[in-house]
């Protein structure tokens, strides 16, 4: 591992190995600038994964106290429960299958689609898809993301062929 | 717990009776009806032991579950307990604010009845104690999936992908477009 000077004003600090951070980073130093980047997990190798739901919780969330204010639900019956997103090298890249979305035109337009909500602070985003197209191809590229850059979809679960099946039926 | 049975045989006959509790020679013991198992606690009296054994049930209702499940996250609680004394104070304050509540012990009221008295302290560190634990001990029990038709872990088979993750068989089967065929 490389190192450098605390006063080195060249290198860049980049916080997290996830999928913005991690990106990031691969980004900096294909460029050849300097990159210190932080991680507060582990690295976990495919053969210490645990295939258990309660186990992989414990093995891979951020088990720090989490604080959490106000009145919903989470905040009364679950006030410290860990986030369950990857503490470890890569983040919550670590269980993403390589599916994301992006945003539909009208979900930038919540306020003004759906109207006021009571008890919210429901805004329209400033920018539009527009903006972020150009965003979007480019992380879709970097990242591998499916049915972007000629990479297939990937397989339907059993909860997909549900809804599947529903929206089929409604039309 | 002392399980006297197999697997297979133990969830065909044990994993269905009915629990009772006794007291045995100066021990709480939460036992099967048929014999099948028997669990020996070391903490709770024999009115916790019941109390908890319906609690955890009105939590988290399954007529499908026979009362082991439930019987093991006592088991559990008991000896929690048994290592910290301030969780056992918890319990014993609320067994009593459940008998307190209407003014008949909480076991003698209907299952609606119990479940009403059991809203009413939803927000006490008692029931998310207990919630808390029950949630964990009941769903992570490995026999308890079996029930549910959750085959549990399939990277050692292999993977999930053949087994189980598109086996809806009632569904219309999605094309090609929709649900690309899985990578060879």
């Amino acid at each position: 591992m490389a190192r450098y000077e605390l006063n080195d004003d060249s290198v860049v600090v980049v916080i997290g190995s996830g999928a913005g951070g991690g990106t990031l980073a691969n980004e900096l130093c294909q460029k050849g600038i300097k990159v210190v980047l932080l991680e507060a997990g582990k690295r976990l190798s495919p053969e210490e994964f645990v295939n258990d739901e309660w186990a992989a919780f414990v093995q891979t969330a951020w088990l720090d106290k989490r604080t959490t204010s106000g009145s919903w639900r989470v905040a009364r019956d679950f006030p410290n429960l860990p986030a369950w997103i990857c503490k470890t090298v890569g983040g919550s890249t670590v269980h993403w299958v390589g599916a994301s979305l992006r945003f539909q035109e009208h979900e930038f337009k919540a306020r003004t689609i759906y109207g006021a909500i009571e008890g919210t602070t429901l805004l329209d985003w400033p920018i539009g898809l527009s903006d972020l197209e150009p965003y979007y191809a480019k992380a879709e590229a970097k990242m591998g993301v499916t049915r972007t850059n000629g990479i297939p979809g990937l397989p339907g679960n059993n909860n997909f062929k549900v809804m599947y099946t529903g929206a089929k039926r409604l039309g | 717990m002392k399980r006297v049975l197999d697997r297979r045989l133990f969830l065909r006959t044990a994993a269905s009776a009915t629990a009772t509790v006794i007291t045995t020679g100066g021990a709480v013991v939460i036992a099967a009806s048929n014999g099948a198992w028997a669990m020996t606690l070391s903490t709770f009296d024999a009115t916790t032991a019941r109390v908890l054994l319906v609690m955890t049930r009105r939590l988290y209702p399954h007529d499908m579950l026979g009362d082991v499940y439930y019987a093991e996250v006592v088991e559990s609680l008991d000896m929690k307990a048994k290592a910290e004394p301030g969780l056992a104070k918890t319990i014993e304050e609320g067994v009593a604010a459940l008998d307190r509540a209407t003014g008949v012990p909480w076991l003698q009221l209907s299952p609606g009845g119990q479940v009403e008295v059991l809203k009413a302290i939803e927000r006490s560190p008692f029931f998310q104690m207990v919630r808390g634990e029950t949630v964990v001990g009941l769903y992570n029990n490995k026999l308890v999936w079996h029930h549910f038709g959750y085959q549990g872990s399939s990277a050692e088979f292999g993977g999930y992908l053949h087994r189980g993750f598109q086996d809806a068989g009632w569904t219309m089967e999605p094309d090609a477009e929709a649900s690309p065929p899985p990578p060879a």
